[in-house]
């Protein structure tokens, strides 16, 4: 036993390294990716509840029953109407009307096999919408109890009337489960706020984890 | 007993490195490790890192990325055992030092399946776990058995 004082004193330096570097690969504690438990009213939001009776075409077709919590500082924006692909989006903006952070509810069928594919897809989509859109991250996540993929993108808008203004957005798939559809849940932040300071931290810092944490599907 | 630093690189170190590569590359951003990053000033560069191999995620297998990196992990683990205890009589300690990649590896697959430990129970992952400390005992084997025959043949 004695003489293998040394074997022991280095295999126990090496398992603490090995258990370093796994602690590594462990989800950062102060993330969304936490089972927020059932969702809750905090105080100072307000709940939004999905109804089917306030929307028709595609957006009825692919109804799906879900809540959320928002700041009541937050304000509700256009959604649900004509072509829109979201059932809802709230937004805390300034105001002049650009956005600190936002969030929206969209339509998404699809199964959890084809994920990476779907958000490939979606990607592209986004590429046309926002200027110098730049694809981040993507890759397998958790809203509470719920499976999903997600992607992270950054884009950049030049000379605008608050100067350069950089946007990191995020978006989670959600993928149907039997006898209820999917859905897409969309965040942005800019560089205006002074909380999210790049793509990591969207969903994570700011007033967004309230309502990532506070999501959840009805029954 | 030496730690050659040929044997850390190939069966410890490249191992590690590759898995950590995985991870950096294409995994959550949400783990501790990019917090880590982050603190040391890592972070512009592996945000860059990322947007650049960000393409090639959709191409790799589910394995690849999820599975590969814990196989590689139990891998260096066992190997470093290996080479630590490698060459003493078989004793139950070093039986349990060895053994301690596969232990912690399929142990935390198997806690799962039995709904012990947090996480849903994979099944691929328990193979790459076994696997990997199977591979690891075999090829160290063979590294020591080839040294041996050398020294014996030049005696």
């Amino acid at each position: 036993m004695r003489h293998h004082f040394k074997k022991h004193l280095l295999s126990l330096l090496g398992l603490g390294v090995f258990l370093f570097l796994a602690l590594g690969s462990l989800p950062n504690t102060n993330n969304n990716n936490q089972p927020p438990g059932p969702a809750r009213h905090t105080a100072g939001t307000t709940t939004y509840t999905n109804s089917r009776s306030d929307f028709t075409g595609k957006l009825a077709d692919n109804y799906v029953d879900f809540t959320f919590d928002y700041p009541s500082s937050w304000k509700r924006k256009d959604a649900g109407k004509a072509d829109s692909p979201n059932f809802v989006k709230v937004e805390n903006g300034t105001s002049d009307n650009f956005t600190i952070e936002n969030f929206a509810v969209g339509y998404f069928t699809g199964q959890s096999e084809l994920m990476p594919k779907l958000a490939d897809q979606v990607s592209e989509q986004f590429s046309h919408s926002f200027p110098e859109y730049r694809k981040v991250s993507q890759g397998e996540t958790k809203v509470g109890p719920y499976d999903g993929y997600e992607f992270r993108f950054t884009a950049h808008v030049a000379n605008s009337s608050k100067g350069d203004v950089d946007i990191w957005g995020r978006c989670i798939l959600l993928p149907g489960d039997t006898g209820r559809k999917g859905a897409a849940l969309i965040m942005l932040a800019s560089s205006i706020g002074n909380e999210v300071k790049g793509p990591d931290d969207v969903g994570e810092k700011g007033e967004l984890p309230v309502i990532l944490n506070s999501f959840k599907f009805g029954d | 007993m030496k730690l050659r630093f040929s044997f850390l690189a190939l069966h410890v170190l490249l191992p590690v490195l590759a898995g950590g590569l995985i991870y950096i590359c294409w995994r959550d951003p949400d783990l501790f490790m990019f917090r880590w990053f982050g603190a040391v000033g890592l972070g512009t560069l592996l945000n860059d890192l990322r947007a650049a191999v960000a393409g090639a995620q959709p191409s790799l297998p589910r394995w690849f990325l999820y599975c590969l990196p814990d196989g590689l992990w139990v891998y260096a683990l066992t190997a470093f055992m290996m080479r630590v205890w490698g060459g003493t009589r078989s004793s139950v300690l070093a039986i349990g030092w060895i053994s301690l990649g596969l232990v912690i590896g399929a142990g935390s697959e198997l806690g799962q399946l039995a709904g012990i430990v947090p996480g849903a129970f994979d099944r691929v992952d328990l193979f790459f776990s076994v696997f990997a400390a199977g591979l690891a005992i075999f090829f160290t084997s063979i590294n020591s058995t080839i040294k041996r025959s050398f020294n014996e043949a030049s005696l």
